[in-house]
């Protein structure tokens, strides 16, 4: 195997399929030379055996088929409308957490249905007491009194509570007397 | 999966469609007592110990609550309410203020009588004057804390 000083660099150019005038001679050369040939026929052997190698050593991490499906729904998945995804996506969850996903909603439904009770009922409870009697509880806005009638507003010291008095003409005189 | 999403967009409807009526149908609550104001005796009647400032201001020597009721109405809707001398009081409460005050009408008919207060929760609106019985009629309108 070390009789013929034929450039090697020659041979791993015409086994690479290189397109290149020494891949050529090197082609040329093989058909006599069973020497090279011999040569070619080992670094052949060898690398398939290295390919191997490699594929199991990838393998350990993720199987090459698996990886390849994974690349084509990628690729399948990016060709899809948003909402398809999407869909696909929630419908994946679905299946491999049909559990969890279930509590969830559940859990999102009872919130739903309880949050707006529990908002009525505290703003029933604690708006009141934020907005309890101030300077002004009862603000007289408009009065009216029929004709020969007369009305007195009057606030008390608090300010909790205002009274209004009127006066009519067919009223008790002595009324007229009590302010 | 899309009978899924479909339930819980009905779920949230619902629930939203809840909210809303429970939120805007709350009732108001008023109390309403009706007062004999008259010189017949010094008696104070219990009940009306809140109101003492406001009937030491009147020269009446005797105070008796002659009726009393608990109006719970919703906003726009009226109550109505016979007074001794057989006329007739309606109270209606119109709207709520976004601070809790509340806007609230009263009226007398017959008297050609009618107001308009904003009463917040604790307030009190005191009307009086009607002759009665050798005194006079006063309505006192309490808004409770609570409401």
């Amino acid at each position: 195997m070390t009789d013929c000083n034929f450039p090697k660099t020659w041979l791993m150019l015409w086994l690479d399929d290189e397109l290149d005038p020494r891949a050529e001679q090197a082609r040329e050369h093989l058909k006599h030379c069973q020497t090279c040939a011999a040569q070619v026929d080992a670094w052949r052997k060898n690398g398939a055996a290295l390919r191997t190698l490699v594929d199991k050593a990838v393998g350990e991490v993720e199987p090459l088929w698996a990886l390849e499906r994974i690349h084509a729904r990628i690729e399948a998945t990016q060709e899809l409308p948003w909402f398809d995804r999407f869909m696909r996506a929630a419908s994946e969850l679905l299946l491999l957490n049909r559990r969890r996903v279930a509590g969830l909603a559940a859990a999102a439904a009872m919130g739903m249905l309880v949050a707006p009770a529990v908002v009525y009922f505290a703003g029933r409870g604690v708006v009141p007491e934020l907005t309890g009697p101030t300077t002004a509880s009862v603000v007289v806005e408009s009065l009216e009194v029929g004709d020969g009638a007369t009305a007195v507003v009057l606030g008390s010291e608090e300010g909790g509570s205002t009274l209004i008095w009127i006066e009519t003409d067919l009223g008790d005189a002595s009324t007229d007397e009590k302010l | 999966m899309k009978s899924f999403s479909r339930g819980c967009f009905t779920v949230a409807m619902l629930a939203l469609v809840t909210w809303a009526r429970s939120a805007s149908a709350a009732p108001v609550e008023l109390e309403l007592r009706v007062i004999h104001a008259h010189n017949n005796n010094k008696t104070v009647d219990s009940k009306l110990d809140d109101l003492k400032k406001h009937l030491a201001k009147l020269s009446f020597t005797g105070y008796a609550l002659k009726d009393e009721a608990i109006f719970s109405l919703e906003l726009a809707t009226a109550g109505r309410m016979q007074l001794p001398n057989k006329e007739w009081m309606v109270i209606r409460p119109e709207t709520m203020d976004a601070d809790g005050k509340l806007r609230l009408e009263l009226s007398v008919e017959k008297l050609k009588f009618k107001t308009t207060v904003t009463i917040a929760p604790g307030g009190t609106l005191v009307v009086g004057g009607p002759s009665f019985e050798n005194g006079a009629l006063i309505l006192a309108v309490r808004r409770p804390k609570a409401t």
